[in-house]
């Protein structure tokens, strides 16, 4: 689905719940051209871009060029008909739910009900909040009520701990491990744990990253390196995505941190970083965004947040943009996910400020988050998780936060999460 | 109860090392994919760890990887001094 800049597009057909599309900035050439630094010009011509390829399935290819010729399309439409008409089933059902009187939920006396997807930003943090109906949204999730739909809201004096509880320590495998591995490779799992291996915990056997060096192309551009301050004066790195003019997505951890005094004071964002290279200069924003299921609950589900770039400084007019999507779960099946980002330990190489990029199946999907295999390191959180398709666009599908010994994982863009991001994005037009 | 794991990172000779990343790379349970960043002090910082043993590992231009693990008891905040080179 090919889509202009600014324009939403909820989806009649095809797989996506939501989308919003994508934005090469204009003078971007296509069609095999070379874009190496192409950037500022006139025109928004689009379909493929040039830093990049996608294969069928989605992932992309970091360093060859081409063309998603007409047979590309017809295959991944040809292959694509049954979730078609499983979305369209789905929006019918939506359609008739929403019908349907909603389900009251009972407001309990003083305190009020919130969300955790209620919007929370350090210019104004959330007083007032709002009353839903328990819907997950066009994603054809259950309907059943989500924890936090009876949340009640903790006055800011009172906010507990909100790193969210781990798991306790202990040579526990992830169940994962008990369906598609052998006794053998338990048992080698289970002794590296033991033995704290200082395997990587993140790279999940070989270490399959591959470096982006054409990074003043597009998307990679768009994909930027963080350097954050906490409010205590801690420093931090971490990773972002421009997803409008002025608005780069990222974890919520990456902007509230409730150990190191909540808002983080100031975060430099450097699109396109490669190691000491700033092929685009950097900004220093301070106006963040998340929402209270991360700030005030530390739920990892909730784990995504934002930063409003200066009004001088539009990256994404100069740059361009992710485009980003609701997808149902039966979806992600089908699909590599690409994940890049700036990893703390510079890659195999050990080049510090350098992107590196792996794709991968995705291994779970449950309501909010996404479980991969990809390889990451520490400094990726807040990385985009995407998809290529076939005409080239690049949705953004998740935010990757946090990694285990077996599995990685992502905030999912569910439909609140989506909306949040447009509310946000029209923050900073 | 969450905790944190501080510390400072010095080189071969004793001297401070700003701008190094310390990143976990094993703990008890799922960790956010940040890394901490060495100020001009040579100093970090990371918290809301739940208890647990950690991996953390230490990058600086011109160093090998330096690899060190913490114990992190519940209600402690270990402060550790990772030596570049050791």
């Amino acid at each position: 689905m090919v889509q202009k800049s600014g324009q939403e597009t909820k989806a009649t057909g095809g797989q996506e719940g939501k989308t919003y599309g994508y934005q090469e900035p204009p003078g971007t050439e296509h069609a095999g051209t070379s874009t190496a630094g192409s950037r500022g010009s006139a025109g928004m011509g689009r379909t493929t871009s040039s830093a990049a390829t996608a294969s069928k399935d989605g992932h992309e290819s970091v360093s060859s060029q081409g063309t998603d010729g007409p047979g590309d399309s017809e295959a991944f439409a040809k292959s694509t008909a049954g979730l078609r008409e499983s979305y369209r089933l789905d929006v019918t059902r939506e359609a008739l739910r929403k019908q349907r009187p909603q389900e009251t939920v009972k407001l309990p006396v003083g305190p009020a009900i919130r969300s955790g997807h209620t919007r929370d930003s350090n210019t104004a943090p959330v007083r007032a909040v709002r009353e839903f109906a328990p819907a997950f949204g066009k994603a054809g999730r259950s309907r059943a009520p989500t924890k936090e739909v009876v949340a009640v809201r903790i006055p800011d004096s009172a906010r507990p701990e909100t790193a969210p509880a781990l798991v306790q320590a202990g040579v526990k495998l992830d169940a994962y491990w008990a369906s598609y591995k052998t006794p053998l490779e338990r048992a080698q799992e289970r002794a590296r744990i033991a033995r704290k291996a200082p395997l990587l915990e993140v790279i999940l056997g070989r270490d399959d990253r591959v470096r982006v060096t054409n990074t003043q192309d597009y998307p990679y551009r768009c994909i930027c390196s963080l350097l954050i301050t906490a409010q205590n004066g801690s420093m931090y790195v971490g990773t972002g995505w421009l997803v409008g003019p002025r608005l780069v997505l990222t974890a919520g951890h990456c902007v509230y941190m409730a150990d190191e005094g909540g808002w983080a004071s100031q975060i430099e964002v450097i699109p396109g970083r490669d190691g000491t290279e700033r092929p685009f200069g950097s900004v220093v924003a301070t106006d963040l965004r998340s929402v209270t299921g991360w700030t005030v609950d530390g739920n990892r589900d909730f784990d995504y947040g934002a930063i409003l770039l200066p009004e001088g400084r539009r990256y994404g007019d100069e740059l361009g943009w992710f485009g980003y999507a609701v997808r149902m779960d039966d979806y992600f099946q089908g699909i590599d996910l690409n994940l890049a980002g700036y990893p703390g330990d510079g890659g195999p190489t050990a080049n510090d400020g350098t992107m590196w990029q792996d794709h991968r199946r995705v291994k779970e999907v449950n309501e909010r988050q996404i479980t991969y295999e990809i390889d990451t390191y520490g400094g990726q959180s807040g990385s985009p998780v995407w998809e290529m398709i076939a005409n080239g666009d690049r949705m953004g599908l998740a935010i990757h936060t946090w990694g285990t010994s077996t599995s990685n994982g992502a905030t999912r863009i569910t439909s609140d999460v989506f909306d949040n991001i447009v509310t946000w994005v029209g923050e900073a037009p | 109860m969450n905790g944190v794991i501080s510390g400072r990172v010095v080189d071969e000779t004793g001297a401070l090392v700003s701008g190094a990343i310390v990143a976990i790379t094993s703990g008890p349970g799922p960790v956010s994919d940040i890394a901490s960043l060495t100020d001009a002090e040579g100093r970090f910082r990371r918290g809301g760890l739940a208890p647990g043993s950690y991996t953390l590992a230490v990058h600086k231009a011109g160093h090998a990887p330096h690899i060190v693990n913490v114990d992190l008891a519940a209600g402690q905040s270990p402060n550790v001094e990772i030596r570049l080179g050791d």
